[in-house]
């Protein structure tokens, strides 16, 4: 209702009032979902889906729907994968209410650098599957006397921080309450001022990986005029082989030098560049590239491979867009060029 | 420590729409890049050469978390990150990897020749 009157002819100072009441109400469902949530789960009464899941989607999904908080917030989001987790038998909505709980928290107290979730999955002997996720972020940290705390019910580190962050105050014993259903257990590790990981792990049955049965549309818009910067002719000839199946061509540059002087010749729409390449970075190379196209550079990729904490803040320092994870993903590629529309 | 080719390539089968004739020319693009890059580490573990073993060990480490291969990518990383610092790796790591590397090529080169 309240959506409704929103869209509605109204003078600026109602619809203000209105956007309140509309707020308000959201915020009220989420209290009120969470409770029962809250509820369920101590009666015992919450019952977990047995679905196949593919942790990486799960964590895609999260990734998305905080994007545009962590966009706002000028924070970078990372998925990284270790080796590639199989998928297992659970219930992929609580994962994801999980992950996102623990996504969003992290976006909400971190003011600079990143939130990452990682993922590590194996397969273990009569064809259980063992995945650990882990949210981390660099944020402000949680004192050592709070983290016994953070678990119990309409818990935030203080009421200043409450109205600070927003919140229900549920989030993480929700959280706690879905993992121990699910099997595990959250812990977490947290130094103030330096940020803090969220970390739990799942063992389940393997699932039967899911083959998809076409290529994704290419873009249907006009040819996105792509660069691909990758020194090692491998991974080169995989990410051309992947861009091919989503229908997109690249252009090929083999160091950082390369792809300044291929971006001073052509326009780019997208470059994904290595991070790590011989004669000059990629680092290095993005800031060439802006300082020679200040008005309108290309959106450029950081592609990083097992990054050391702080790599991912040197590539936004150095001007670049976005960052995935190697070893490079089908549906990685197909979301960020997939979101670049046409020229 | 034993690889399971098939397993191991499932992420990049998927990602290829299944496509085996693909993945089976990247395999062997592979097949040949790995013994160089693993030549050239070992040549720059024995010069005490910490820059030319993190580029060796992290074109290492990319490629074949590409192909599926955790065990080589973590035993590349965990000689690439302390190189970055100009920290050389144990001869025992080295050797660790060479063997990681050594059953993977056994197995990706038993799917390479069952793929036809």
């Amino acid at each position: 209702m309240a959506q409704l009157l929103m869209e509605a002819d109204l003078e600026a100072r109602q619809k203000g009032l209105v956007q309140v009441i509309h707020t308000s109400g959201e915020h009220l469902l989420t209290v009120i979902n969470d409770i029962l949530d809250l509820s369920k789960s101590e009666s015992g009464r919450l019952e977990l889906a047995r679905e196949p899941v593919e942790p990486l989607e799960v964590a895609r999904d999260v990734l998305r729907i905080v994007g545009p908080h962590a966009a706002e917030r000028g924070i970078a989001l990372g998925l990284e994968p270790v080796g590639a987790p199989p998928p297992f038998v659970g219930d992929p909505g609580r994962l994801r209410q999980v992950l996102l709980n623990l996504a969003s928290n992290a976006v909400k107290f971190t003011d600079h650098g990143a939130v990452e979730i990682r993922i590590a999955g194996k397969t273990m002997a009569r064809g259980e599957v063992e995945t650990v996720f882990e949210v981390r972020d660099t944020g402000i940290g949680i004192p050592p006397d709070r983290l016994g705390h953070l678990f119990q019910p309409f818990s935030q580190l203080d009421g200043s921080s409450t109205r600070a962050h927003g919140g229900t105050g549920l989030g993480l014993a929700i959280s706690q309450r879905l993992v121990r259903l699910m099997g595990g257990q959250i812990t977490v590790e947290s130094t103030v001022g330096q940020g803090s990981t969220f970390r739990f792990t799942l063992r389940s049955a393997l699932a039967a990986p899911r083959l998809p049965t076409a290529a994704p549309r290419p873009a249907a818009n006009g040819p996105l005029r792509i660069l691909l910067a990758e020194d090692n002719p491998v991974n080169r000839k995989v990410a051309l082989a992947m861009m091919e199946r989503l229908g997109y061509q690249a252009d090929v540059a083999v160091n950082g030098q390369e792809a300044v002087e291929a971006s001073k010749a052509r326009a780019y729409d997208v470059i994904l560049m290595d991070v790590q390449m011989p004669v000059l970075d990629g680092l290095e190379a993005t800031r060439r590239i802006h300082a020679q196209a200040p008005e309108k550079h290309p959106f450029i990729v950081a592609m990083t491979a097992g990054a050391l904490p702080g790599d991912k803040e040197k590539c936004l320092a150095a001007g670049m867009d976005y960052y995935i994870a190697k070893p490079i993903r089908l549906e990685a590629l197909a979301e960020v060029l997939g979101g670049r529309g046409a020229a | 420590m034993t690889v399971n080719a098939e397993a191991a390539l499932q992420p990049l089968l998927r990602d290829m729409g299944n496509d085996k004739a693909t993945v089976k020319e990247l395999v062997e693009m592979f097949l040949t890049e790995a013994p160089d890059l693993l030549a050239k580490g070992r040549d720059a573990f024995a010069k005490k050469d910490a820059p030319g073993l993190q580029r060796a060990y992290h074109s290492l480490k990319g490629s074949s978390s590409q192909f599926g291969l955790a065990d080589v990518a973590e035993l590349a990383r965990s000689i690439e990150h302390p190189a970055k610092e100009g920290k050389l790796p144990t001869q025992a790591t080295v050797a660790a990897l060479d063997a990681a590397w050594k059953d993977a090529e056994t197995s990706l080169k038993a799917w390479v020749k069952a793929t036809a």
